[in-house]
C-alpha cells in the first residue's frame, strides 16, 4: 500500500502541466522613427547577443567609473535569461559606449537622501552610417551639471545616480522616454531605479528584432 | 552569492552530518559486513526549467552536465538495500530562442536522496527514492532574488552490475537515473509566474564500490 501510494505521488509529482506564461502589460515604446532619405522607418536598437558583454568606457575622473558599474549592475540585474552582460574597459577606443563628464566634474560625495532636486542632465549620442541601419561609431553619453541655483554636491550626487541609469538605458536601446514619472525613463527621473515597467519593455526591446546594429567591434 | 554558497555548504554538510550519525548507529561489525560506499560519475540531461515569451517562445534549460553522486548503502535483507545519496551536478544554462542557444548564467544542482533496492537476478536491480533537491547559483537571472529553497523530489533507478570478476569485486556498475522535481524561484514569482514547473532528469552513470559483500 505504501509503495502504491509513493507510486501515485511520484506520477502526480511527474505529470504536472506548465505553468501560464505572465502577463507583461505596461510595457511602453522603446523605439524611435527617423527619416532616411524620403522612407519613414522604425529604429529599433539593442545590444546582439554576439556583441555581449557591452563594453563601457567611463571618464577616469571624479566617481564615473563607480556611477557606470552601478548602472550596468542596475540593467543587467532587470533581466532572467542573460540577455545583457556589461563591462568597464580600460580603453576608450575599445569601447561600444562612451560615458563622460560634459563639463564640470562633480565631487564625489555621500548622496543626499532628501526629496529629488533636478541638479544634472544627461545626453545621450547615436551616431549613424550613410545608410541609417548601422551606427557609425560607439554610443556617447555625456552627464553634466546643471547650472543656476546652487545645489549641495550630495543632490548632485544623488541625481547623477538616477541620471547615469536613464541615459545607459537609452545606451542600451531604450530610445524613447516613458510618460510616468514612476519610471527611471521618464524624462526627468526622479525615482532611484527602474520600474516593473521599465523592467517588462527592456525584457521586449532585447527579445525583439533590431533593425540597427552596432558598429563593427 | 554569499549566502547561497552558505546555505549550500549547510546543505552539503547536513548530507555529511546525516550520514555520519547514520554509520556510528551502525555497529562496527554490520558496518564490515554489510555497508557499502559508492561513487558514480556520468552525464546528466535536464528538461526545461522555464518556457517563457517576449515577442517570441523561448525555453531555459540547463546543458548536458557532469553529474557525481555519492552514496552509502546497507544491505537490510538479502535483495534489499537502502542507501543514501548525494547528488551533485555543476550545470551550464541555456536558453533556446528562435533557434540559437545563448549562454544564461549556471548553477549547481544539490541533491539528496534516501532509497530502497530491490535486487533482481543477473545483476539487476530497481531502486526508488525521494529527497531534496536544491539549486546553488550566483544571485543573478531567474536565481537574482535567491535560488527558491529546497525542491521535494523523487527518483527511479535501474542498475545492472558489470559480470566480470574485476567488476564484481569493486562494484561497478552501471545506471540509468531519472528524477524528477518542480522548479521556480522567487524571481519567478515576481516576473508573474504562479506555478512551478515540473523538471525531469535522466543520467547515465558508472558506479564504483568499496565494502559490504558482492552485490
Amino acid at each position: 500500500m505504501t509503495t502504491r501510494r509513493a507510486v501515485v505521488a511520484f506520477v502526480a509529482l511527474a505529470a504536472c502541466s506548465d505553468p501560464a506564461i505572465p502577463d507583461r502589460a505596461g510595457v511602453y515604446a522603446f523605439a524611435d522613427t527617423v527619416i532616411i532619405s524620403t522612407d519613414t522607418t522604425v529604429t529599433l536598437f539593442r545590444w546582439p547577443t554576439n556583441r555581449l558583454p557591452v563594453r563601457f568606457w567611463a571618464d577616469p575622473r571624479s566617481n564615473m567609473r563607480f556611477l557606470v558599474e552601478r548602472s550596468i549592475v542596475v540593467w543587467q540585474d532587470q533581466f532572467l535569461y542573460g540577455e545583457l552582460r556589461g563591462i568597464v574597459v580600460s580603453d576608450s577606443a575599445a569601447a561600444d559606449v562612451v560615458v563622460q563628464w560634459a563639463d564640470s566634474v562633480p565631487p564625489d560625495v555621500p548622496p543626499d537622501t532628501t526629496p529629488a532636486a533636478n541638479s544634472c542632465a544627461g545626453v545621450t549620442t547615436f551616431e549613424f552610417d550613410s545608410t541609417g541601419f548601422a551606427l557609425s561609431g560607439p554610443v556617447r553619453v555625456s552627464l553634466t551639471v546643471l547650472t543656476g541655483t546652487p545645489v549641495p554636491a550630495g543632490q548632485v550626487q544623488a541625481c547623477m545616480r538616477r541620471v547615469a541609469i536613464h541615459e545607459l538605458g537609452h545606451s542600451l536601446g531604450l530610445l524613447r522616454h516613458s510618460s510616468f514619472d514612476e519610471d527611471i525613463m521618464f524624462g526627468s527621473p526622479i525615482v532611484d531605479y527602474p520600474s516593473r515597467f521599465d523592467r517588462r519593455t527592456v525584457e521586449v526591446l532585447y527579445h525583439s528584432q533590431p533593425t540597427v546594429q552596432p558598429a563593427p567591434p | 552569492m554569499m549566502s547561497d554558497g552558505r546555505t549550500a555548504g549547510r546543505a552539503v554538510g547536513g548530507a555529511v552530518l546525516t550520514a555520519c550519525l547514520w554509520l556510528t548507529a551502525v555497529p562496527a561489525d554490520r558496518l564490515s559486513a554489510q555497508v557499502s560506499f559508492h561513487v558514480a560519475v556520468g552525464a546528466r540531461y535536464s528538461s526545461t526549467l522555464v518556457h517563457d515569451s517576449l515577442v517570441t517562445p523561448f525555453d531555459l534549460r540547463p546543458a548536458l552536465a557532469p553529474a557525481l553522486l555519492l552514496s552509502v548503502r546497507d544491505e537490510l535483507r538479502p535483495g534489499w538495500s537502502a542507501d543514501a545519496t548525494l547528488d551533485v551536478s555543476p550545470s551550464g544554462l541555456r536558453r533556446h530562442e528562435g533557434g540559437g542557444s545563448f549562454d544564461a548564467g549556471s548553477f549547481t544542482a544539490l541533491a539528496f536522496t534516501v532509497g530502497l533496492q530491490r535486487h533482481f537476478a543477473a545483476g539487476v536491480s530497481a531502486r526508488l527514492g525521494v529527497g531534496g533537491m536544491r539549486y546553488a547559483a550566483s544571485q543573478t537571472g531567474v536565481f537574482r532574488e535567491g535560488s527558491g529553497g529546497i525542491f521535494p523530489l523523487g527518483s527511479v533507478a535501474a542498475t545492472y552490475a558489470l559480470p566480470f570478476p574485476y567488476a564484481r569485486t569493486n562494484h561497478l556498475e552501471v545506471e540509468a537515473r531519472y528524477d524528477v522535481h518542480q522548479f521556480i524561484t522567487p524571481a519567478l514569482r515576481s516576473e508573474g509566474f504562479t506555478a512551478s514547473r515540473p523538471v525531469h532528469r535522466a543520467a547515465i552513470l558508472v558506479r564504483v564500490g568499496w565494502g559490504g559483500g558482492t552485490p
